[in-house]
């Protein structure tokens, strides 16, 4: 019998199989050295694999083989035939597909499979995504075994069920491969343990609204010096209770929303759906925030946020109800937490502690949001000049950065589009007519409104002196109205904070107050005003 | 809200889940798997350029061997299996129905020799890449020129990789 | 190899021919980079030059597969076949005079010795290597087509001969060669003559007429010659200076004889290929390529990667040259073209190639000219000005194709265009 020991290093091993399958798809790259499959395509097939919620996509990507294998009973020149797993790509690829076979459809939003019992419908929005999925299995569970299971999918006649069949086949032998692989979940006892704090000390309040800033900080002055649960960092903590609002609140609208009527059966019998968390962990994907898309799209092209901004804006939450509920506890990480850091660097490197702990003359978190409020001018700054950009360039995004910069511009009378007289059949003319005036409005800073923002978003664009603004090229004009949306979600996000989450905080007080409790929980942890004085010496 | 209400076990849940998730991302890659689009790319691709460490990965990894295997039949238009090669006069032959396979040394450079392919239905499809294994070893592939009249001709240094494949009787031939 | 040296004139520098060795009969010839285990591009059509029935290499030695050793690369077109003919003549003849041969032109079935491009660039060329190689001028000769204008007599003391024929090389370079038919060879000798039944009865005519004429004097001659060479724009200079009643009447009658002689009708045939893709960027990847046959417009959604025009001569005893202009925004929009290319000989004809590095547009044009006639036009050719930008109707492009029709050529047009 295998030892404890071995069989940790056995169950070991299989995981770095899984592991090194999926390390596979992220790793796979692209003719240009670029990666073949974005960077949230791989997050959500690390989602379905450990959620095991892979049976609809199968059953889609079942579909999708059936028509990609259609016109020479070969599915792998549509898949890999491309150079990246791209929407763009999977329509060009699928656009070889018209007219070929009755059972396919290629319409403008993705393909079409027609059986005989119905109609199956696979966007394009979804092909890079299945495409992942295909490879995974490849690579988990081997070419061959792929090729003979989806044989009956190259077949001439199909029909819904002949699919089901092959989508039922495909999910036993992942979920055989994944139960032998998949290591043990770690159980989340921080998470757990601040949640039975909360649920002690939450009174009346339940859920996510439990959570407040004094519960934070209380449970970080009470466990930061314990062993047995690791709550040193204010930080941590803080981020754990971010953790935890994002998931409670998803999980209450979820469970509010789908499954209401069975709640006590699923709870009873101790199971939770798969769907269930697979779309909770989605809300959990920092990937997702407005941030996180706009560093992937942009890369170092177009310096929409630089890195300074980055780490400033990534202080802010993004989720909605974490700024409502913890806005005092956003400071306090962004000014202590930081602090704490800067100790716990300067003890690694023995280095000196000196300025590593606010003054309170500071105004430490009104000069924190101020700094907040600067960054996030710069951003609209840039904003409006891509606004100048993308209206020479006529592109569409122009459009909704018009109505966002100025959304109590009068548009009907300056477009002069409107008629209420006008016939139904003479909508669409009035409405391209509106548009070709957009883009003809020329920039006057003396003109009516619409021509005065453009007059201001080509003084924002001239003094604009960041990467992808000068000359941009037409790919740099591409990325730029691909983050506008972006953008705009993170200026959204970050006034919310600042205009509404915040509003009614005293922030004098918080700043002699807190000064006070976290001077002496840190000298604890770390003796700092000790070396200080040491230092000083 | 008790610690271990629904809402609550669902949020806990999904963390636990998202933690997974993301420790499943970090690969050491220990066992320095291919992955199967860079198979695909070598079979299909006449401008991919393999790593340089191509064939040492693949000597370590059964499963890319396998599904090697199995796109190189799928996808090629001639195969040879293992058979004896033919020896007429300088030249070793290796024939099918569908093509011809010619090695001849050259008269008058004895270190090179001559590879002509012919295939045999004139309107077929013509291949443009070559791949030879030796019994127990890797995959050699070999881009080919432009065949003319079905027919194409290369030149080879007698110790090339692929000339000393092909003079194996034992090896294995595709065409793709 | 016998003591001849031929060398490849390329407008890099001379490739020096280093051995020619008998392969086995199966194996196509090829032409080798320096002994190397590298067969050039140029491969295929050595073999075509070889093997008969094509090819006159085995007609001369008997032997159809060989390996031929260059010292440089040897780009593609047909100007080392002189050269490689020479190569392999020299091989039969063991105790010949050790001696430098610098050769370019493409000789045909009938071992004439056609004209080919860029001969002052490779004379240009091998004046630089001359000057770094050790090569004893009093024991060198040059060879290039009879028909190239403008040819210096000797380069850094070297003489230069053109050759219209094997034959002409042959003796010039004082080799027995019983397969060609006698022609005494000197500097910048005059072209041989094909000898076709159309070509016979016109000469016939032309004698007789120049009988009839005979007190107009050698200049009918003269003017004839400087045609047949295709010095169009120094023959039109030449008959524009006629002063007096006299000179008037020749030149008068001349260009009627011009005329006359023009060649007339359908004298070339065309066709193309467009190669298509859905989109700019599928245009970087041959799979994504449809190619068709070429139609005069293209109205569909798809992007048009590349076109491929050929023009192919109904009579193989006429010579076609030609232009291919792009006019993104129309024909004649803007200032000039945004490319133009002359194309490539071809067997039977020219063939033109246009890949596009903006893919054409609605209203883009691409005008294809050709110019037939008894010779290939050399040199400057000012009317393709008119005739690349102008409409078929207007004026100057009618003027500029009366032009050269005087000259004894006949223009044909082709327009593609992107709706």
């Amino acid at each position: 019998m295998a030892t404890v020991l071995e069989n940790l290093n056995l169950e070991d091993g299989k995981s770095e199989a899984l592991r090194s399958a999926l390390a596979c798809i992220s790793e796979a790259s692209a003719a240009d050295g670029g990666p073949r499959y974005a960077a949230r395509v791989c997050r959500a097939l690390g989602r379905i694999v450990v959620c095991r919620s892979y049976a609809k996509p199968i059953m889609e990507l079942s579909h999708l083989l059936a028509c990609a294998s259609v016109r020479d009973g070969r599915f792998e020149d549509v898949f890999w035939g491309i150079d990246r797993a791209s929407v763009g790509e999977f329509r060009r690829s699928f656009a070889d597909f018209e007219n070929v076979s009755p059972r396919v459809q290629v319409t403008d939003d993705g393909v079409t499979h027609k059986l005989s019992d119905g109609d199956f419908q696979v966007s394009y929005g979804r092909m890079p995504f299945l495409a992942a999925l295909l490879e995974f299995m490849i690579m988990a569970l081997g070419y061959q075994k792929i090729d003979e299971l989806t044989k009956p999918l190259t077949q001439t006649s199909l029909s819904e069920s002949r699919v089901l069949d092959v989508a039922k086949s495909l999910q036993r032998s992942l979920y055989g491969y994944l139960k032998d692989h998949i290591p043990p979940a770690q159980r989340q006892r921080r998470e757990r343990h601040f949640l039975n704090y909360v649920a002690e000390r939450g009174g009346n309040r339940t859920g996510a609204d439990a959570i407040s800033d004094s519960i934070v900080l209380d449970y970080w002055v009470a466990f930061a010096d314990k062993d047995d649960i690791e709550a040193k960092t204010y930080r941590g903590v803080y981020e754990t209770a971010v953790r935890l609002i994002t998931a409670l609140d998803s999980a209450q609208d979820r469970l509010a929303g789908s499954h209401a009527a069975s709640i006590g059966t699923d709870y009873e019998a101790g199971e939770i759906d798969p769907a269930d968390i697979e779309v909770v962990s989605v809300a959990l994907d920092e990937g997702e925030g407005p941030l996180a898309r706009i560093q992937e799209i942009c890369g170092e092209q177009i310096k929409f946020v630089n890195s300074n901004e980055a780490d400033l804006f990534s202080e802010i939450p993004l989720a909605t109800g974490t700024g409502r509920r913890l806005p005092v506890s956003v400071l306090r990480n962004g000014v202590f937490g930081a602090s704490q850091l800067r100790m716990t660097t300067a003890l690694r490197r023995k280095t000196s502690m000196k300025d590593v702990f606010p003054s309170i003359a500071d105004k430490i978190y009104r000069t924190k949001l101020q700094t907040y409020r600067d960054a996030i001018e710069v951003t609209e700054r840039l904003a409006l000049a891509s606004f100048w950009l993308l209206h020479q360039e006529r592109r569409a995004e122009a459009i909704n950065l018009a109505l966002r910069l100025a959304p109590d511009l009068n548009w009907e009378a300056l477009l002069g589009s409107t008629d209420e007289d006008q016939a139904d059949n003479v909508v669409s003319l009035v409405r391209t007519n509106a548009i070709q005036n957009f883009y003809a409005t020329e920039a006057r800073a003396k003109g009516n409104e619409l021509e005065s923002l453009l007059a201001d978003a080509k003084r924002a664009w001239r003094s604009v002196n960041r990467a992808g603004f000068k000359e941009p090229s037409p790919h740099d004009v591409d990325i730029v109205e691909e983050a506008v949306p972006d953008v705009l979600r993170l200026i959204e996000t970050v006034h919310r904070f600042l205009e509404r989450d915040i509003h009614s905080v005293d922030w004098p007080y918080f700043e002699e107050h807190d000064i006070g409790v976290f001077r002496d929980v840190l000298n604890s942890l770390y003796s700092f005003e000790m070396s200080e004085a040491k230092d000083a010496s | 809200m008790p610690a271990d209400s629904p809402v609550n076990e669902l949020a806990l849940a999904a963390i636990e889940a998202d933690a997974q998730a993301k420790a499943l991302r970090t690969s050491r890659n220990e066992l320095n798997k291919i992955p199967f689009s860079m198979l695909y790319a070598f079979v299909n691709d006449p401008q991919f350029i393999p790593p340089l460490d191509f064939n040492a990965q693949i000597n370590a990894d059964n499963d890319a061997q396998q599904n090697l295997d199995l796109l190189l039949e799928k996808a090629s238009l001639v195969h040879m299996p293992m058979l004896a090669a033919a020896s007429s006069g300088d030249s070793i032959l290796r024939e099918t129905d569908a093509a011809t396979i010619r090695l001849t040394a050259s008269r008058a450079e004895p270190e090179q020799v001559y590879l002509q392919i012919q295939m045999k239905d004139v309107d077929a499809p013509m291949p443009s890449r070559l791949f030879v294994r030796k019994s127990g070893e890797q995959w050699i592939r070999m881009n080919l020129s432009e065949f003319v009249d079905a027919k194409v001709q290369e030149l080879l240094a007698a110790n090339d990789p692929v000339t000393q494949a092909l003079n194996a009787p034992d090896s294995e031939v595709y065409l793709r | 190899m016998s003591g001849i040296t031929v060398h490849i004139l390329t407008t890099n520098a001379p490739a020096t021919i280093q051995r020619i060795r008998e392969e086995d009969s199966h194996v196509a010839s090829v032409i080798c980079l320096d002994g190397r285990a590298e067969a050039l591009p140029v491969s295929a059509a050595y073999d075509a030059f070889v093997r008969k029935p094509i090819g006159i290499v085995e007609k001369l030695t008997g032997h159809n597969s060989y390996r031929m050793d260059v010292s440089a690369r040897v780009d593609g077109g047909r100007s080392w076949q002189l050269a490689a003919y020479l190569a392999h003549a020299a091989l039969l003849h063991a105790d010949a005079r050790p001696r430098h041969v610098f050769a370019t032109g493409e000789v045909d079935d009938a071992l004439n010795v056609r004209a080919v491009e860029h001969i002052p660039e490779k004379l240009k060329a091998l004046s630089i290597f001359l000057e770094e190689n050790d090569i004893p001028h009093d024991q060198s000769v040059i060879l290039v087509p009879a028909s190239t204008e403008n040819l210096p007599s000797s380069l850094d003391g070297i003489p230069v001969f053109g050759v219209g024929s094997i034959q002409d090389a042959m003796e010039i370079l004082q080799l027995v060669d019983h397969k060609t038919s006698g022609a005494k060879a000197v500097p910048n000798s005059i072209p041989a003559r094909r000898t076709g039944r159309k070509r016979w009865s016109k000469w016939v005519a032309l004698f007789s007429i120049i009988g009839f004429l005979f007190w107009f004097g050698a200049d009918f001659a003269r003017w004839q010659a400087i045609s047949n060479q295709g010095r169009a724009v120094e023959l039109e200079e030449v008959l524009s200076r006629s002063s007096g009643l006299i000179d008037t009447l020749r030149t008068r009658t001349f260009r009627r004889w011009l005329s006359f002689s023009r060649p007339k009708g359908d004298l070339v045939k065309f066709d193309g290929v467009a190669s298509v893709a859905l989109d700019a960027a599928s245009c970087q990847h041959a799979r994504n390529i449809t190619r068709r046959p070429i139609t005069e417009t293209h109205s569909g959604p798809e992007t048009v990667c590349e076109i491929e025009m050929g023009a192919y001569l109904v009579d193989p005893n006429l010579k076609v040259v030609g232009r291919m202009a792009y006019w993104p925004y129309g024909l004649g929009v803007s200032d000039r073209a945004a490319r133009t290319m002359r194309g490539h000989d071809q067997p039977n004809g020219r063939t033109w190639v246009l890949p596009f590095d903006d893919v054409p547009g609605p209203g883009a044009v691409v005008r294809l000219v050709t110019i037939t006639g008894m010779s290939a036009i050399q040199g400057p050719q000012p009317w393709y000005q008119d005739l690349l930008r102008a409409k078929q109707t207007s004026p100057a492009f009618i003027a500029a194709r009366h032009r050269i029709e005087r000259l004894g050529y006949s223009v044909a047009v082709k327009d593609w265009s992107r709706k």
